[in-house]
């Protein structure tokens, strides 16, 4: 059975990062056998709170890919305003393309099938390091950061 | 996938790559070896023990149960390796990163003042000396031994407060912090201090102002006034969100300038090494150092005529500015209490803060949202406790509001505020009246300045309450550029100014009075214009200063009252009889809504073309009106 495109070209950007990662995540297969599924450990960023952990993610490719995005899941629990509560990150590039119907993004800013899994996870990286506090997915977190920020200002 | 299985399965020596954010070695080991060998062999390559070690290679740990052929390792592939570091201890950074930025900050402080700068640490990703670029906390050159000396002393005042309380009570440290020169060199020979006050020149001008550190020394002091300030701080923060518009200053202020701010105050101030000094020192002010154990009172509460100066936060949007000038008041009584006990000779000192209080968009914002709801205004004027059981002063503040209000905004007002020149020819009047007084004063009494000295209402206990005015909400908003800690400065500086003040009081009349008696009256029969010129800027500068979080509001609104008789002629001339001309000049300029034109003549004194601006910026802003 010949391999569609999507699967061609993920395998060549697996083997791409097992030689040459990228500072900061680690990436491989959850099941060696479906390349579909990834497996992705990101270092948490030096300089901000996740510095020292490590945590965990999961993404899952479309048969479409690259025309649609892969989904991202963090496995490992974290704290930030745009995960939500089930590790399910909110993050523009990995939104589906065209138009936002709420017109908060543009169409620039949403996936464009010349990401890989590097600018993802680069965007991820930056995203810990400065969370996007206008859309958040963990209201909770948001406030939270909002509030510590206030009292933490105030001082 | 299967072919680099098979590859790595004949037990071949391969070349992998390990590396860190800093740097990376190759390493050759046998395909066939376990994680634990490998893991050895890196630990000597880097010069750091097996157990702070941690591979990551495909997304996965390495653990030392499993092999390389397990990871599929192949030649060529690159393993990452991030060292943890042994420095951390219990502290899992994964784990607290769940929970909110207190715990990291924490660290980070005490991990801040640890560091050493000639400390020979070998280069380590995982460390946080190096996590904020700031390792010369100290900067002793060279000596090992005293940097130990110098951690050490810091690690114990870190950790023990009462030595800590001992330090900051030794007449030495008192009379280093009675002296703000000494303190400004020794912070600004800080290197950290150094590389913030490049990046935020708001800080700057924090550090050069002796009042102001010598305030935030006395919090440091005093740590319940640090616990009153966020506790009422939360209650303000809530009121704000109340106001029309005050929600969209809060988001404002949070972008434009506490991002920055934070970032700046955060690397110092994450941990409060002060929080464990419970009792305070002597107290100079009864303000200061008496923790707050009362609830704070339900703002929509009807206020009791006999409500205490506690009042404070209970008037309905009576915001951070009006609360959060207790503590502070306190020690900035303390400090300014000697020097300047004028509000005007303040205003002229500290020019610069009035610029800025004056131009920031809170301010214009607030007083916009003031002007736009006129009834919330008159709310909160009549709500203060001094006002409450007294109908006339009620009466007076009605009829005035407007006016106050628009005067605040007026762009002329708020330059002569800003102006030294013009405020110091304001007090030189002032002066002259009270010299007049004290020469010759029959003839004194006769022109009307034989009222009291100092009224009742301006002695220093009732500030906290009488801060609560309108005007107050713009403090918050005003001190942020500025407040580097929990000084606010501004709010703390005026209520230092705010002790009996003869010169101001005894021109604005006595407030408690049921029908105060108008020091003007006669004198604005001889000269009208003149005095109702004089009056105006008098008012609109105290209400101002009030504005900046502290000057009682009694002397602000007897002054009202005394302008209203005065701009009157006696209160049985209506304004529409005063105005007729003014207003059919309006009228003829197109402007067919009466009752506002009359409105904009009495806010502007019968001044056409400021009522003509007036009414024009009034039609942009609130269209129904």
């Amino acid at each position: 059975m010949t391999e569609p495109q999507s699967a061609l070209l993920l395998r060549k950007q697996l083997a791409e990062l097992n030689k040459n990662p990228v500072e900061g995540f680690s990436a491989g297969l959850i099941d060696d056998n479906d390349i579909y599924k990834w497996e992705v450990l990101i270092i948490g960023p030096p300089d901000t709170l996740y510095e020292g952990g490590f945590f965990k993610a999961h993404l899952y490719f479309p048969r479409e890919y690259p025309l649609r995005p892969p989904k991202m899941k963090f496995i490992t629990e974290i704290w930030h305003p745009n995960i939500d509560k089930s590790g399910d990150v909110c993050i523009s590039i990995l939104h589906e393309p065209g138009d936002d119907k709420w017109g908060y993004e543009k169409a620039s800013e949403r996936w464009l099938p010349v990401h890989t899994v590097e600018t993802i996870l680069i965007s991820v990286i930056s995203m810990l390091a400065d969370p996007n506090d206008e859309s958040p997915a963990n209201v909770d977190a948001a406030v939270s950061t909002f509030l510590t920020d206030i009292y933490l200002y105030i001082l | 996938m299967a072919e680099l299985n098979e590859n790595s399965a004949d037990s071949t020596s391969m070349k992998i790559t390990v590396k860190t954010p800093k740097e990376q070695h190759i390493i050759e080991i046998d395909s066939s070896a376990s994680v634990s060998e490998f893991r050895s062999k890196v630990s000597e390559k880097f010069n750091q023990a097996e157990e702070q070690l941690c591979l990551i290679f495909a997304g996965k740990i390495m653990k030392d149960t499993e092999t390389l052929l397990h990871h599929k390792l192949a030649d060529g592939y690159v393993v990452h390796l991030v060292i943890k570091s042994s420095a951390r201890g219990p502290q899992d950074p994964s784990s607290s990163s769940s929970s909110s930025s207190t715990p990291a900050n924490a660290t980070s402080a005490n991990t801040t003042n640890n560091a050493s700068p000639n400390q020979p640490t070998p280069p380590n990703p995982g460390n946080l000396f190096g996590a904020f670029g700031l390792p010369n906390l100290g900067s002793l050159p060279g000596g090992g031994n005293m940097q130990n000396l110098h951690d050490r002393v810091q690690q114990e005042l870190m950790t023990n407060p009462d030595m800590l309380r001992q330090v900051l009570d030794s007449p030495i440290v008192q009379s280093m912090m009675n002296s703000p020169e000494i303190i400004r060199t020794m912070l600004s020979a800080n290197p950290q201090i150094q590389q913030l006050m490049e990046r935020n020149p708001e800080l700057t001008h924090v550090l050069n102002n002796p009042e102001i550190l010598r305030q935030s020394m006395e919090l440091a002091r005093n740590p319940a006034a640090f616990q009153e300030l966020m506790r009422t701080q939360d209650r303000a923060l809530s009121n704000l969100e109340s106001i029309p518009g005050g929600y969209n200053a809060l988001q404002r202020m949070y972008r434009d300038i506490q991002e920055p701010m934070l970032n700046a105050v955060q690397e110092r101030l994450a941990g409060n090494p002060f929080a464990g000094l419970v009792d305070s020192t002597t107290e100079r002010n009864p303000q200061q150092g008496v923790e707050n154990r009362n609830p704070l009172p339900n703002p929509w509460a009807p206020q009791s005529p006999g409500s205490p100066a506690g009042g404070t936060g209970s008037t309905p949007g009576s915001t951070g500015g009006a609360t959060t000038t207790t503590p502070t008041g306190g020690g900035g009584t303390t400090g300014t209490g000697g020097g300047s006990n004028n509000l005007l000779q303040f205003m002229m000192q500290n020019n610069s803060g009035m610029q800025n209080l004056l131009s920031t968009p809170y301010t214009q914002n607030l007083l916009d949202s003031l002007i736009g709801n006129p009834d919330l205004a008159q709310q909160l004027m009549s709500a203060n406790p001094l006002f409450a059981g007294n109908p006339q002063m009620q009466e007076h503040l009605r009829e005035m509001t407007p006016r106050l209000l628009s005067q605040l905004r007026d762009p002329e007002f708020q330059q002569v505020l800003s102006n030294p020149a013009a405020l110091q020819a304001i007090m030189q009047i002032q002066q002259g009246i009270e010299q007049l007084r004290v020469a010759a004063p029959n003839f004194a009494r006769n022109l009307g300045f034989g009222a009291p000295l100092v009224p009742p209402t301006a002695s220093p206990a009732t500030t906290p309450a009488s801060a609560t005015t309108a005007t107050t909400a713009t403090a918050p908003a005003s001190d942020t550029p500025r407040s580097e800690n929990n000084a606010t400065p501004t709010a703390g500086d005026t209520t230092g100014v705010a002790s009996p003040n003869p010169n101001v009081t005894s021109s604005t009349g006595n407030p408690a009075a049921p029908a105060p008696p108008n020091p003007f009256a006669n004198l604005g029969n001889l000269n009208r214009d003149t005095l109702n010129q004089f009056m105006s800027t008098m008012i609109s500068s105290l209400a101002q200063s009030d504005a900046a979080g502290g000057a009682g509001l009694a002397g602000l609104l007897g002054g009202m009252g005394g302008m209203g008789a005065n701009n009157s002629q006696g209160p049985q001339v209506p304004p529409e009889e005063r105005y007729s001309t003014q207003l059919e000049q309006l009228s003829g300029m197109g402007f067919v809504n009466r009752e506002a034109n009359l409105q904009a003549l009495v806010a502007t004194f019968g001044d056409v073309n400021a009522a003509v601006e007036r009414l024009l910026g009034s039609n942009q802003n609130f269209p129904q009106s």
